[in-house]
């Protein structure tokens, strides 16, 4: 490729990930999932310590409240999430955002009775709706209704109200007209739904999007194929996982929080592709890397960039090594750099279906150090997989890095010889 | 002086402030230098004299200028970065803050 033709392909990609990764929804997305982390890694991290053979019942209970509570509200937690995402994107009122979204959700959702043997039958949301089976529903009304609440704010769809009222007064006034049109439109297709044979929203949502999004997220194929995708951004400088993050977080998330619902109500997870299992397998690579700069190349600058890397690597942070050696636009590291992600989560994959590894339902904070995180996620046998797959990664690398090291050192030796 | 970084989580940017701190005070310059983020860009940039971006978020660079067009917004180099170039980066931090 030539230096113009390379160069043009380079701004057009920047221009088309930048599009994408700023789009207001996609952003949303992103931002809004990665606020509910802190209730999801404390609910994984009572159900890490349920799992602790040998305890009092009480304490297993309790566990299986804390996992319960997490998991299946999980769509609540989302919407609060994504709609106070979207509303700080457009510049809106965050909590009116809020109370709007969970209040055109709970209008979206089925109200049943049950027969408690009283007089009255008893009202109640099912949890199935709340938790991963709504994060559809969810994730679409907190970007919808956000966004449309937004705009009408925006364009004065509005009471106007005379100067001298108070701001604070005047904003909350502003408000009523926006949120009566959403909501009397929420209204009115939940009361339409009703009379499809879907019965609502919920089920038609579930059928015809969630479902085939679903069996997409859960193949393997995809699973390799995004991995796949996100290093290859980096390999042309650009944050990959930052991109692919919105894409994860729809084709992923939703088995990740039925596996975590599972084990709540005491069953076997069954998704083995799911959010959650990507994060923790994704593979020690930033180590074996750092490993190999330090104690196995000769150029002194492949030893300085490992020891920059080093430590960070350990808790998964690259750009260091990326951008040293450099890894962007260079060749010959393509193969293992855009490789090892996809091989990494490949052999989790084959570890799982031979039984070894037990299917993941516990979210670990991202950036834990590496070995750990696989402790953390599936026990000893998460850290014989993530020790596996450092050799291996440390394998892939290698020839290829050795390859540039000698190129280092003849560099280094020449500079040596002109000075 | 006060300078804000920013990339993906603040992670790596957060290496090279230590960098860029270590570099400011063996000068004797004060200098508030920080972080962060690029979602959190937004609290934390007021006040500042320039926005420095790691390369691998640069492709956001015109809108970060675009949202904030009173501040110069500045890419680092794939190379000062990968080698952690406290000194060099606050360097040229100085330089664009000067021509201000």
């Amino acid at each position: 490729m030539s230096e113009t033709k390379k160069s043009s392909f380079t701004n057009g990609l920047n221009v088309f990930v930048n599009k994408f990764s700023n789009n207001t929804f996609v952003k949303s997305i992103a931002n809004g999932m990665m606020m509910t982390l802190p209730i999801t890694i404390v609910g994984s991290l009572t159900t890490i310590i349920g799992m602790i053979p040998g305890l009092p019942e009480i304490v297993v209970k309790a566990c299986s409240l804390g996992t319960s509570i997490s998991s299946n509200l999980i769509t609540i937690y989302v919407i609060i999430g994504i709609s106070s995402a979207m509303a700080r994107e457009k510049k809106g009122d965050i909590i009116s955002s809020i109370i709007l979204s969970l209040a055109s959700f709970f209008v979206l959702t089925p109200i049943t009775a049950f027969d408690i043997g009283k007089e009255k039958p008893a009202m109640a949301f099912e949890l199935t709706y709340l938790g991963s089976k709504g994060i559809f529903v969810g994730m679409i009304v907190a970007l919808v209704v956000t966004w449309v609440f937004a705009k009408m704010v925006e364009k004065r769809i509005t009471f106007r109200m005379p100067e001298s009222v108070p701001t604070a007064i005047a904003k909350t006034f502003e408000a009523i007209v926006p949120a009566a049109i959403i909501f009397i439109i929420m209204i009115m297709i939940s009361t339409g739904f009703a009379e499809t044979k879907f019965g609502n929203v919920h089920d038609f949502i579930y059928t015809n999007l969630q479902t085939p999004l679903e069996s997409l997220g859960g193949s393997i194929w995809s699973a390799l194929f995004i991995m796949f995708l996100s290093e290859l951004l980096w390999f042309f400088g650009i944050h990959g996982s930052m991109v692919v993050g919105s894409v994860i977080a729809v084709l992923f998330t939703t088995q990740a929080y039925a596996n975590m619902e599972a084990v709540a109500a005491g069953e076997v997870a069954t998704n083995i592709i799911n959010s959650f299992f990507l994060d923790a397998f994704k593979g020690p690579r930033a180590l074996a890397l750092a490993v190999i700069l330090v104690w196995m190349s000769r150029s002194e600058k492949f030893k300085s960039i490992g020891k920059i890397s080093l430590v960070p690597s350990i808790f998964g942070i690259t750009e260091p090594m990326k951008f040293g050696i450099p890894m962007i636009m260079n060749a010959v590291i393509f193969i293992p750099l855009t490789l090892s992600a996809a091989i990494c989560v490949g052999i989790a994959y084959i570890a799982t279906i031979i039984g070894f590894l037990p299917v993941i339902s516990v979210n670990v904070p991202k950036n834990l150090p590496t070995f750990l995180s696989g402790f953390m996620a599936a026990g000893w046998q998460g850290l014989v997989v993530q020790l596996i797959q450092f050799v291996v990664v440390l394998l892939l690398y290698l020839p290829f890095m050795k390859k540039l090291d000698s190129q280092g050192v003849a560099e280094e030796k020449a500079n040596l010889e002109n000075q | 002086m006060k300078i804000t970084l920013a990339c993906a989580g603040g992670m790596s940017t957060g290496m090279l402030v230590k960098k860029m701190e270590e570099y400011a005070s063996s000068q004797g310059i004060e200098a508030d230098i920080s972080a962060c983020g690029l979602s959190e860009l937004e609290e934390r940039v007021t006040g500042s004299d320039i926005i420095l971006l790691g390369p691998q978020v640069g492709y956001q660079q015109d809108d970060v200028k675009k949202e904030y067009p009173d501040i110069p917004v500045l890419v680092i180099e794939m190379m000062d970065y990968g080698m952690m170039n406290g000194e060099k980066v606050f360097k040229k931090a100085q330089e664009v803050i000067a021509a201000k």
